[in-house]
């Protein structure tokens, strides 16, 4: 098979464009073996090898231009990719509130279910101190795991870079006046904090731009992970003594 | 195909894919040499046009794909999947009221 150094350009191009790798490298894979025909055909047709290879290239046109057709195409398949400000700015928030009212809402029952929030309930300090951090921690996973789902759903629809940032972003600056905690009143009575502009927990703030990083590592080593392995192979077959 | 009939070219080569894909599994090059050969040249559209209307209508389950080895070469084999099938009976639908209309708009009483 000839080299056709454009499939390595058309697969960096698809992965800007928000491609996933796999996704990218079969499309990339797919166009190759299609040169390849197409240069069969031209030597058939009894051209030069140069020539041949110059009619493969001239059917495709410009890479740059395939690159970006096939990634809008792909991002207009799905509601998320034609939505992208409601499907991946207001939608998170949206969904991360509701879903916490939701996990608040179903705890509070649950409490009164078993008498917890009456007066004279057997609760202790430690138990109020370990209400608090449970629902802080339900906070932090809920957060995490809203961030996570939608970045996975910006990488199927073919969303690239700037659309990952926007989740995070929205996360973020819905985590500054966004916070949520339990505060000790006067006579043992405990007050769930869960409103806007309360205080600024960090932690917070730094859930959605560690899980923006996690994704971008992980997308790194499924990039990197081909080169490692086809090195290692080389490394191998160079110890190995003729 | 001249430049002036891509006004009506809107929805014509998934049409043509969906339709070419109902008969048998096949894969891109192969596509595109059918397409000349069943427009009897009057369709030829790029290779750079059929990549992404398949990864579309593969994206919109209206086809499958499948990557095997003919001959020592991997392909990336397309064919239709039971929705493609129903869309492509909307599409025609649509294509023959299309051409109805027309022919009926261009003809005697209004000549």
């Amino acid at each position: 098979m000839p080299e056709f150094p454009e499939i390595q350009r058309l697969r960096r191009s698809l992965v800007a464009r928000g491609l996933p790798r796999e996704h990218a490298s079969r499309a990339a894979a797919e166009v190759e073996a299609h040169l390849d025909d197409l240069f069969r055909e031209a030597l058939e047709r009894e051209m030069a090898a140069d020539a041949a290879r110059e009619f493969a290239r001239s059917a495709f046109g410009d890479m740059d231009h395939l690159a970006a057709d096939m990634a809008s195409r792909l991002r207009n398949s799905t509601w998320f990719g034609r939505h992208r400000l409601a499907g991946f700015i207001l939608l998170p928030v949206m969904s991360f509130s509701a879903i916490f009212l939701l996990l608040i809402m179903a705890g509070a029952a649950t409490g009164d279910v078993l008498g917890l929030w009456h007066s004279n309930a057997p609760t202790t300090a430690a138990f109020w101190l370990g209400l608090g951090h449970a629902v802080r921690l339900a906070h932090l996973v809920l957060l995490a795991l809203t961030a996570a789902v939608f970045h996975q759903q910006a990488r199927r629809s073919c969303c690239g870079v700037w659309t990952h940032a926007g989740i995070a972003g929205a996360l973020v600056v819905h985590g500054l006046v966004h916070q949520v905690g339990l505060r000790s009143l006067a006579g043992g009575h405990h007050l769930l904090l869960w409103n806007y502009g309360v205080h600024v927990d960090l932690l917070v703030l730094a859930v959605p731009l560690m899980v923006l990083l996690v994704f971008s590592v992980a997308e790194w080593f499924d990039e990197l992970a081909p080169t490692l392995k086809g090195r290692s192979a080389q490394a191998n077959s160079a110890r190995i003594p003729e | 195909m001249k430049k002036a009939a891509s006004n009506f070219q809107n929805g014509v080569p998934e049409l043509v894919l969906l339709r070419l894909l109902a008969t048998r599994e096949m894969y891109g090059y192969e596509l595109v040499k059918e397409i000349q050969k069943a427009s009897q040249g009057l369709f030829s559209y790029g290779e750079g046009c059929i990549y992404p209307i398949l990864h579309h209508l593969e994206a919109t389950r209206l086809v499958t794909s499948r990557r095997a080895e003919k001959d020592g070469r991997t392909r990336t084999y397309y064919r239709l999947t039971a929705r493609g099938r129903n869309r492509l009976a909307q599409l025609r639908e649509q294509w023959t009221q299309v051409v109805q209309g027309v022919t009926s708009a261009f003809g005697p009483q209004y000549a």
